[in-house]
Parts: structure tokens; sequence; C-alpha cells
């Protein structure tokens, strides 16, 4: 966007008449009415990105949840009240409780791993070492790139007949013959959700070192002044500075995780068999496979009522009147 | 903090962790790059060769010039480019919507206090949590009804409904790190609010701005589930469903997938490269505050 840069405008703008005191005592008389339009003009400058939220976001929100409540003709698309019928439906069809469980799974893997990764990584790159500056800069890539493409790199490399992980193994003597671990229905979910967490981690790994840089380093000090090992410094200098950081990583990786669905889309389709149904799947397998439009809604307003509830408790868990520590 | 007393014993201890970082973010990556420049029958013969023996471009010409029956036997692959031309021209157009609707919003957010400011920003918080998923049904129902589906416009609305909240708070974080006093010397200078708006604050917030635009296209670029509904043929599909269409098509070669992954990758790395310090710190505003 061309602008005039700064020394531009003060050339055009018409000099300040010379600071006497009617100046002065007409910017005092002036204070409420710049105050109202103040907020005329806020209010002005709002208007587009408000309506514009309103209408492709709360909109369609509030249009979603209205259609869970109806029955959507597949053939025409004409809607029906049926009240709260396709709640029932999803809370009675046999692919509900399966695919809670799988959801539940899913994202207890994925948390476990962003967390516990996402932290050990950050205090390596906390550390000094050449090339750290490259690694960083890297770090970033897994998590910029698409879900689409994660789950094309993850599906090759763990193909089963020339996957580079299966190669390995072979190499190692691990393994005779070809093992697709995609198909095979009690490991395909910790698979997809390796490839989850590869791409999930660099967040957690950025909001990690953001904490560690913030702790002061006389805290360090005075540990190793008081004769703190290593472990008992970092159990009770650097842990209890990451708690709030701890906090939003598990709110956003489960988030992420609950929601998981372009992942399970490349990587197995919600199979073998039901065993990847996450909810996010069976929703639109119902929406867009069954068309059964009503319950497909219903079943993804139930999916963020469970984010809301996931995100209730973790506040409650880490909300306790003695955490003075935190940030 | 701790290098200075570092023992050789700690020292080799971060560098062999340093290591396996470093394979476990950049092995993936790299190991797409050489299978789409490796000729499949290769890929398949010996799986665990690190470095192509005949290193071959022909994937990424294949997808450009819809040559049928290489070792594809189909013109499936001929789908990319043409979906990778539709995401750039919807995550520019979602890009520039951004920068247009959430600047002033963000601006005035930042600069003045008014009723409602902070049921505003609560609210724009509040819409970032909202998954696209949930907007799946409903986006598909009314550009059914519309007659929309199918098109580029459909695509920019379902994506400027996931981006723009995140963009008013981020670029609001970015006006309250403008210094006040230039534009405050405009307004006694006689520049009305909006003067002082368009010429002042916003040229110094410019590199804020280049990010959320940047950040935007990105997110643009990388959705999948509303690409996937809303977009049927070539005419409006972006690259994503494109490719996710390539995976299950049995008869397109792994080659033109791989090819086709590293071009959709190829941009929102770039800008993730370029951005990254700013985009840690945006991230964390959105996610902090």
């Amino acid at each position: 966007v061309p602008a005039p840069s700064l020394t531009q405008l003060d050339e055009r703008a018409p000099l300040a008449p010379p600071g006497g005191p009617g100046l002065a005592g007409r910017r005092r008389r002036a204070g409420r009415r710049d105050e109202r339009s103040d907020a005329a003009f806020a209010y002005r400058m709002l208007a587009p990105a408000l309506i514009a939220v309103g209408a492709v976001l709360l909109f369609p929100l509030g249009y979603s949840l209205w259609t869970s409540l109806t029955e959507v003709s597949p053939a025409d698309l004409r809607m029906r009240f049926i009240g709260l019928r396709n709640y029932q439906d999803m809370l009675r069809d046999p692919f509900f409780t399966a695919s809670l469980v799988h959801t539940l799974y899913f994202a207890a893997l994925t948390i476990v791993g962003t967390v516990v990764l996402g932290l050990a990584i950050a205090l390596v790159l906390n550390e000094r070492f050449p090339g750290r500056r490259a690694l960083r800069a890297i770090l970033i890539v897994p998590w910029a790139i698409s879900q689409v493409v994660v789950g094309v790199t993850w599906s090759w490399i763990l193909n089963g007949d020339s996957g580079i992980f299966n190669a390995g193994l072979r190499e190692l003597g691990l393994l005779d013959g070809p093992r697709g671990w995609l198909s095979d229905p009690h490991l395909a979910m910790l698979f997809v959700a390796v490839a989850f967490v590869w791409s999930s981690v660099p967040f957690a790994v950025l909001l990690y070192l953001t904490a560690l840089q913030a702790i002061p380093a006389d805290l360090y000090k005075a540990a190793r002044v008081d004769g703190a090992n290593a472990v008992r410094t970092f159990r009770y200098v650097t842990l209890p500075a990451l708690r709030y950081t701890t906090l939003l990583v598990l709110v956003v990786s489960s988030l992420e995780g609950l929601l998981a669905f372009s992942l399970i889309f490349v990587m197995t389709g919600g199979g073998p068999g039901s065993s990847t149904t996450v909810l996010a799947w069976w929703g639109y397998q119902a929406t867009f496979v069954s068309l059964d439009l009503g319950k497909g809604a219903a079943i993804f307003y139930f999916l963020v009522a469970l984010m809301l509830v996931v995100t209730g408790v973790y506040l409650r868990l880490f909300q306790r009147p003695s955490d003075r520590g935190d940030r | 903090v701790t290098g200075l007393h570092q023992s050789p014993l700690r020292r080799a201890g971060v560098y062999v962790a340093a290591a396996a970082v470093l394979v476990w973010i950049a092995f993936p990556l790299l190991w797409l790059l050489k299978s789409s420049i490796t000729p499949v029958s290769e890929l398949t013969a010996s799986p665990s060769a690190l470095v192509p023996k005949h290193p071959t471009l022909g994937y990424f010409r294949g997808l450009f010039t819809d040559v049928r029956g290489i070792d594809a036997g189909t013109g499936q692959q001929s789908l990319i480019v043409p979906a990778l031309g539709k995401s750039l021209i919807t995550a520019s157009f979602v890009m520039a919507l951004n920068v247009l609707l959430a600047a002033p919003a963000a601006y005035v957010l930042a600069r003045f206090r008014f009723r409602g400011r902070v049921a505003i920003l609560n609210g724009m918080l509040a819409s970032r949590m909202v998954p696209s998923l949930v907007l799946l049904v409903p986006f598909y129902l009314l550009f059914r009804y519309a007659g929309l589906v199918d098109t580029v416009f459909a695509v920019v609305v379902a994506h400027l409904a996931i981006t723009l909240p995140f963009s008013v708070w981020i670029l609001r974080g970015h006006f309250d790190g403008v210094p006040r006093e230039v534009e405050k010397a405009a307004r006694v200078d006689g520049a009305t609010r909006l003067r002082s708006f368009r010429h002042v604050a916003l040229p110094l917030a410019a590199p804020g701005l280049v990010v959320a635009g940047l950040f935007a296209f990105m997110q643009s670029w990388n959705e999948f589930p509303l690409a996937l509904v809303l977009t049927e043929s070539p005419s409006a599909m972006t690259v994503q469903p494109a490719l996710a269409g390539l995976v299950s098509y049995q008869g397109v070669s792994y080659g033109f997938l791989f090819a086709g992954a590293v071009l959709a990758a190829l941009p929102p790395a770039l800008i993730a490269l370029v951005l990254q310090r700013h985009l840690a710190e945006g991230l964390l505003e959105g996610s902090v505050k």
C-alpha cells in the first residue's frame, strides 16, 4: 500500500498555530465532544470487521445449531424441525461410544506426546551448541506445512512395503517382510498420533522456549549456591516456572487433538474397520457420505461441547489459590 | 546461562540430544523431498537408500505438462497445478480481505476507549476458538442453497471466517506497539482521526500488516476440510483437497503425489522461515493474552 512517508505528511499538514492560551482553552472545552466523536469514529472503523465476523462466522454457527435440530432431506436439502432427535440418534448410535473413545484416546496420545516432547526439545534448544540457530529455524517447518502434506509424508515413511521405517527395522534385524502399521487396527491410531505430534510439537517448543528464557538466571545461581543438583534445580526452579505455559500447551494441543480430521482422512480414512474413526471423522461421514446433515451438525456440536468441557477442566485444575509462582 | 560451566560429558550429551532433535524434525521433510526426485521403481527396489541413484525432476515436470502414462497411466496428477493456482488466488483474496477488514478494527481497539471495547475483544478471542469443523455443515448448506458451491468465492468466505478474528487480535498487538506520539502530533497539526490512521499509524504498523496478512495466507493455503466440502471441480478446488484426492486415487504414481506435496508445502514453509521470529511472537500474542 503506497502511503506518504511521515516527512511528506509533515509538509502537507497545516502548521499548528503558535501554542497560546487560545489553543489550550479550545482543547479543554472540546474534551467531552472529542470523547463522543472518538467513540463514533471507533464504531465506524469497527463496523466492517464486525459485520464480516457476524456474517461469515456467527451466522453460520447459529445456522449450524438450527440445522442440528432439523432433518435435512438429502434430495432437495429442505429442512424439517425435529427437536433434539438428532442428538438422541447420535447418542444411541453404536458408533458414538466407539468414536468418543477413539477421540479421547487419540487426544490423550497427542497431548502427552506434545507436552513431553515439546518440553524435551525446548530444553535441548535452550542449551548452546553449534547450529542452534539453524535448528530453531527449521523447527517451525513441520508446524507450518499442511496436515495433508504431513499425512502424505508419514504415510509414506510408514508404508508397509517400501517405507523407510520398515526398511530401517529390517536393516536392524527387527522385522522381516512387510508390515503395514496403518492397516493394523491396534496400532494405526498410535502411528497417526506420531505424525500428529511431529507437526504439533514445534508450537509447544516455541512456547516452552519463551518461558525458559524468561526464568531469571539469579534463580539458578541461588539454587547452585544452595547446593541443589541438576534434578532438584529442574524440579524446583524450572518446572514451577513452566506451569502457565504447560496449561497453554495442554489447552491448545487438546483442542487440536480432539479436532483431528485431516490426518485421519489422508492416513487411514477412519480405518482399518472403524479403528481410527474419531468423532470428527464420524461427523464428516454422517454429513457428506450418509448425507444426514442434521445428525452431522449434531455430532460437530457435541465435539464443540467436549472442547469446552476439556478447557473448563484444565482451567479448574490449574487455578489453585496457591499458585503464586505463575507469571 | 549454563554455557559457562559445561563439563565435556554434559556437552557431549547436549550434542547427541541436538542431533536427535535434528533428525526428528528434518528427516521426514528431507525424505519427502528425496522421494519426490527418485524414480518410483528405485523407491520400491531399495527403500532404505538415503540418496537417489538416478535423481529426476520428471515428476515435477509431469505435474506441469499433463503427460499421460509415464508410469501413472492417467492424467489425475494434472489436477495439482490448477489447484495450486486456485490456492494462490484464494489465499491472496483471504490475505487482502483480512488486512483490509482487520486493520481499522484493530487500530481503534488499540487506541480508543469506548463502550463495548472489552466485549468486542473477548468476542474476537472466543471466535478464534470456533473450530472450522463446526462450520462445514452450515457453509455447505448455505452455499448449496445459493448455488455457490464449487466457487472460489465460497472458499474465500469460509476461510475469512477462520482467519479474521485472529488477524484482528494480532494486529491490535502490533498497533499497541506503535508509539502514539507521532499520531498525537499529527492530530494537533489538524489531521483528522482517519487521516492520522491512514497516513501515520498504518505505515508505522506496516510490518505488522505483513505478518498478519502472510499468516492469513498461510492458514488459507493449508486449510483442508472446508475446501474439501466446498469444492468439487478444478474450477475452484484448492491444492489440499486435490492432494488428498490423489492419495486415494490408486492409479497415480507415488512420484506425482510427493512432487505435489513438495509444491504444496513450499509456500507455507518459506513464509514460516521468513517470519519465524514474528510468527512466534504472533502466536504468543494470540494465545497468551
